[in-house]
């Protein structure tokens, strides 16, 4: 499970100079390998454990009247369009699957499904249901399922608007670009146990399941699951789940969401939960609540708990001391292997692993490090501080937490101890979350490589000889020539009007004026990652607002001016409008092409200019389509 | 039980021979006299079909064409389907202010007040619920377009002729001629006409009990709008054929002068006037209804803003782009109209063929299947009006 959470402060308090990760990156990695469509895996092949073909995968049966029910097998069809056949394969003849397809071990051609089972792309897929939260009749977009040890779950119907551009363009570059608006505002899912079907289905299947079937299912799905409901029903759902299972679920909610959720329940139980999840995660919930609330959470935990989440409250969330966990495992120096076993077996289910255990002196001084294997190869009566490692490498409280998972990566270790200026051990810092810090650094880079940053092209420019520079000039030459080519195709148009001629170097540098603005402020936000869909919403309103009124003034001036040029009444007007429609598409394709681009990260140099012939290439064309048009129509 | 039942059918031919219909014809009349009136027997007969195709698939599934649609090619080809629906659709719902425009402008009202004005009160009185009682206004005023019957019968044209011409093709490959033939096509056989029939048939709970009485409203509707279409022709042919070609609504007016005389211009333009309002508050509301149903979004005019913002978005920005078009100053109000039919001619085949192969699926249709008479004429002019575009992209690409 990634964790991040030190960020939540600002998510949801909008304060603070702490700049949270895309929330894209965070989905793509969160729900990339686990969360699966209908939509994405139909046509996909089916092979034998030989490898051959036998079919493409054409449906899935679930059971009717399960809760969220898991594949009971694959329908595939076989055979060219005339000889075609579908044949019923059950789950347990899958080997396994991939985004390529699936591998089974068994066919037997004559089989069929079982009658009573729904067939989701038959039954349900583009389907009305309704949604018997709030009783809503909805189209089935597609169906959400999740990996659930070797089972595919069926969660429930997606039916946003996402899944509509998803199953449009499934292509990687819209996938990504899914994946960059961060899938949860905008994914509308009707859990499976809300569903009721519309149409009658020839058998009769109830879907409607209670609420408690939460409890069957895995805690990151049930997760999962509360991500998509509205905000007031999702305290509720947790309050159906037993404590220990509530507790990891909390963990699990993105921290958003989290912190809504928090929110909304009840103290006592809040703080029951506070006490039994890890201390960090604890921290990290209590760091996104408001200060009253968080105190009084704290005062209702148990004495000792409570002052270990308040000692990690008060560290920066990007250092060693924020990231920290303190359930590790430290023994005495003095004690002897067979004791620690014993010892381990004790504590070992609190701690967040048990492979390092720390040796500290009486004043909790760290003075080695014991791995789990050294101390399985011991003789039962040696003394720890004889065999442990006394070189230990370690960070310190208030180290920025990139050179802790550097070290940590370094030294291949799976933990590293977290110590202050006396050298007592106060933490580790374990190796999933070196992975999240990793990840957000990585998401910072990519920004940079979005293709628009100014410094890259000033390190090319180095070299008149570096290739990319010339490419980036090629670039231009071909968009130069598309440009040429697309006159040559609208010459009616200027034959029509040949004054439009005056308005071309206006179309051009206003078009490209607004795509910087736009493009400016795209790179701007890709780059502090703040791109998320409540934030980018607004952003992008702004800026398609600003585009607007640009292409509104240019269009009314540039209609002056062509008054004067043209004098024609007409011309001017069609040039005026041709500008307005090209102004405008090029401010919005300056917002839309760099997140677009982001996701394929081209070479800088080309990236850049690859963008001004795409602005160009729209702005030409819009121009002469519309004042073309305009002058036609005329005549 | 047929009063009951009649309605769907008649109200989408009277709207479907709206104002863009109306100055189609009096164009082709004056500009090709009676050669292409023969295309127009075809095209009865199409209509009849069609229409009887989406009514009986109402009338089996109680689904609309677009649901139909989505649950039978899946999401890809409907929206494809939908982009065709929807350019078809705001063409017409630009012509139909163009109508609405060229009109008043009869009684000489200008453009720049009117449309505004107009296109605010379709808004409201549609999205406020109480478009029911105005639409049998429109209705009312519609029936106006049965002057050309009587005005055809006093310009005392050569009947045999007529009668010749409905049944002798004449063909050119002149680019102006197959334009006016996929006007024709795309005038009395329009995409959206079938998905409203069809929803028109769902709403009111017709189910193949009463079907029978569906069909003859749809054949019925069918006939008459196209007869008056046939008047209309028969009308400009013989008073402005080959003498002028019509070029604005004022000359189109000149049609009906053998029944009206000086007050042909108010007769005709109130018959107008009744047509484009009719269409121009159906069209758009049936184009967000079908968006919305192949989608699944919420939809209705009972619904409130937020509940269905998609709905009353798609409803309220085709309005807003007919006026915004029909307000450029100095665009001929009468080419927009004929450039929406054409358009409508050439995306025509796409619906079709959607509608074809769902009635032909058993699965869906059970015993209610196509019979084979009416798949030969759904096809002939599927494939027909496929063919016409194609000739027109051809000599249009010699053209050049």
């Amino acid at each position: 499970m990634l964790r991040w959470e030190g960020y939540c402060l600002d998510l949801v308090s909008g304060k603070g100079a702490v700049k949270p990760p895309s929330w894209g990156f965070f989905h793509a990695l969160k729900r990339g390998p686990d969360v699966r469509y209908l939509s994405l895996m139909l046509g996909k092949v089916i092979k034998d454990s030989n490898g051959s073909t036998v079919g493409r995968l054409e449906d899935m049966a679930v059971m009717a009247g399960a809760r969220f029910p898991l594949v009971r097998g694959l329908v595939a069809m076989s055979g060219r369009s005339r000889s075609r056949q579908c044949f019923f394969i059950p789950w347990a003849d899958v080997e396994g699957w991939s985004r390529e397809g699936f591998v089974v071990d068994h066919i037997d051609e004559s089989r069929e499904a079982e009658p009573g089972d729904i067939l989701m792309s038959r039954d349900l897929l583009d389907r009305q249901i309704v949604d018997m939260d709030g009783y809503k009749i909805v189209r089935v977009n597609d169906i959400r399922m999740a990996r659930v040890g070797d089972g595919l779950r069926v969660l429930g119907a997606d039916v946003g608007f996402l899944s509509i551009l998803r199953r449009l363009a499934p292509g990687r570059v819209f996938d990504r670009l899914l994946g960059f608006y961060g899938g949860v505002p905008r994914e509308r899912i009707v859990p499976w146990n809300l569903m009721s079907p519309v149409d009658p289905i020839p058998y009769d299947v109830r879907l409607k399941i209670g609420y408690r079937e939460f409890l069957a299912v895995h805690p990151s799905d049930v997760a999962d699951i509360i991500e998509q409901l509205d905000v007031g029903k999702r305290a509720k759902v947790l309050a159906l789940l037993d404590d220990p299972k509530a507790a990891e679920v909390l963990t699990q909610i993105l921290p958003g969401v989290r912190s809504s959720v928090a929110r909304e329940m009840g103290e006592r139980r809040l703080s029951g939960l506070l006490e039994i999840m890890p201390p960090d995660e604890a921290a990290d919930i209590l760091g996104t609540l408001p200060r009253e609330k968080a105190r009084s959470l704290l005062s209702l935990m148990g004495i000792e708990e409570a002052s270990v989440v308040t000692l990690l409250l008060g560290f920066d969330p990007f250092t060693a001391g924020g990231r920290m966990t303190t359930e590790f495992v430290s023994i005495s120096n003095s004690m002897k292997a067979e004791e620690t076993l014993t010892y381990l077996r004790k504590v070992g289910t609190e701690a967040e692993t048990i492979y390092y255990i720390y040796v500290v002196d009486g004043d909790g001084h760290l003075s080695g490090v014991l791995s789990l294997r050294d101390l399985l190869r011991a003789a039962p009566d040696e003394v720890v501080s004889d065999i442990m490692l006394r070189d230990v490498i370690t960070a310190q409280v208030l180290e920025d937490q990139e050179l802790v998972a550097e070290r940590l990566s370094h030294y291949n270790l799976l933990a590293i101890p977290v110590v202050d200026d006396e050298h007592v051990l106060q933490g580790i810092v374990t190796v999933d979350d070196a992975i999240d810090v990793m990840l957000e650094e990585a998401t910072e880079d990519i920004a940079e490589l979005s293709g628009v940053s100014p410094e890259d092209e000033m390190t090319i420019m180095g070299d008149a000889l570096d290739p990319r520079r010339w490419a980036g000039t090629m670039l231009t030459l071909l968009g130069g020539l598309l440009g040429t080519a697309l006159f040559g195709a609208f010459r009616n148009s200027f034959a029509a009007a040949l004054a439009l001629v005056y308005f071309v170097p206006l179309a051009l540098r206003a078009a490209h004026d607004a795509s910087i603005w736009s493009l400016a402020v795209a790179v701007r936000e890709l780059g502090y990652g703040e791109f998320r869909m409540p934030v980018s919403g607004r952003i992008l309103l702004r800026e398609y607002a600003f585009s607007l009124a640009a292409a509104l003034l240019i269009s009314v001036l540039s209609f002056l001016a062509g008054l004067v040029f043209t004098e024609s009444y007409g011309t001017a007007l069609a040039g005026a409008a041709g500008l307005f429609v090209g102004v405008l598409l090029a401010g919005v394709l300056g917002l839309v092409l760099p997140m677009a681009l982001k996701r394929i990260r081209p070479d800088p140099a080309v990236g850049g200019r690859l963008l001004g012939v795409m602005v160009m290439t729209v702005s030409i064309i819009s121009f002469l389509t519309v004042s073309g048009l305009i002058v036609r129509s005329m005549g | 039980m047929y009063a009951a039942v009649a309605g769907p059918g008649i109200v989408t031919a009277l709207a479907g021979n709206g104002a863009s219909g109306i100055t189609t014809y009096s164009v082709i009349g004056s500009r090709f006299g009676l050669s292409l009136v023969w295309l127009l027997t075809i095209c009865t007969v199409s209509l009849a079909v069609f229409q009887e195709m989406s009514a009986r698939m109402g009338a089996v599934t109680g689904k609309g064409l677009a649901s139909l649609i989505r649950e039978r090619f899946g999401l890809r080809l409907t929206f494809f389907a939908m982009m065709v629906l929807l350019v078809a659709n705001v063409a017409i719902t630009i012509a139909e202010f163009a109508g609405v425009a060229a009109s008043l402008e009869l009684f000489g009202l200008s453009k720049y007040i009117t449309v505004p004005a107009i296109a605010i009160f379709i808004w409201v009185v549609v999205t406020k619920g109480s478009f029911s009682r105005v639409e049998k206004v429109f209705l009312a005023i519609c029936l106006i377009q049965v002057s050309y019957l009587i005005s055809g019968f006093m310009v005392k044209p050569d009947w045999g002729q007529v009668a010749l011409a409905m049944v002798k093709p004449e063909v050119s490959t002149n680019p102006a001629f197959v334009l006016a033939a996929i006007a024709i096509v795309g005038t009395t056989v329009a995409p959206w006409m079938q998905f409203f029939v069809q929803s028109n048939v769902v709403d009111k709970g017709i189910d193949m009990a009463e079907y029978k009485y569906e069909r003859m409203d749809v054949i019925t509707g069918s006939i008459l709008s196209n007869v008056i279409s046939l008047f209309i022709i028969i009308c400009t042919a013989f008073t402005l054929f080959p003498v002028q070609v019509v070029e604005t609504a004022e000359q189109a007016a000149v049609a009906l002068s053998p029944l009206a005389g000086s007050g042909a211009k108010w007769l005709f333009g109130f018959g107008l006037f009744g047509a484009s309002m009719l269409a121009a508050s159906v069209v758009p509301l049936s184009t967000s209804y079908a968006v919305c149903e192949a989608f699944g979004w919420e939809s209705g005019i009972g619904r409130k803003l937020s509940e269905a913002p998609i709905f009353f978005g798609i409803y309220s920005l085709s309005i807003l782009l007919g006026v915004v078009v029909v307000l450029i100053p100095g665009v001929s109000l009468v080419r927009i109209m004929l450039l929406a039919q054409e358009l409508n001619g050439i995306l025509l085949p796409v619906i079709l063929i959607f509608m074809l192969t769902i009635v032909n699926d058993p699965q869906i249709m059970g015993e209610h299947v196509n019979g084979p008479a009416a798949n030969a004429i759904a096809w002939i002019t599927a494939c027909g009006a496929f063919v016409l575009g194609l000739v027109l992209f051809v000599t249009g690409m010699f053209a050049l």
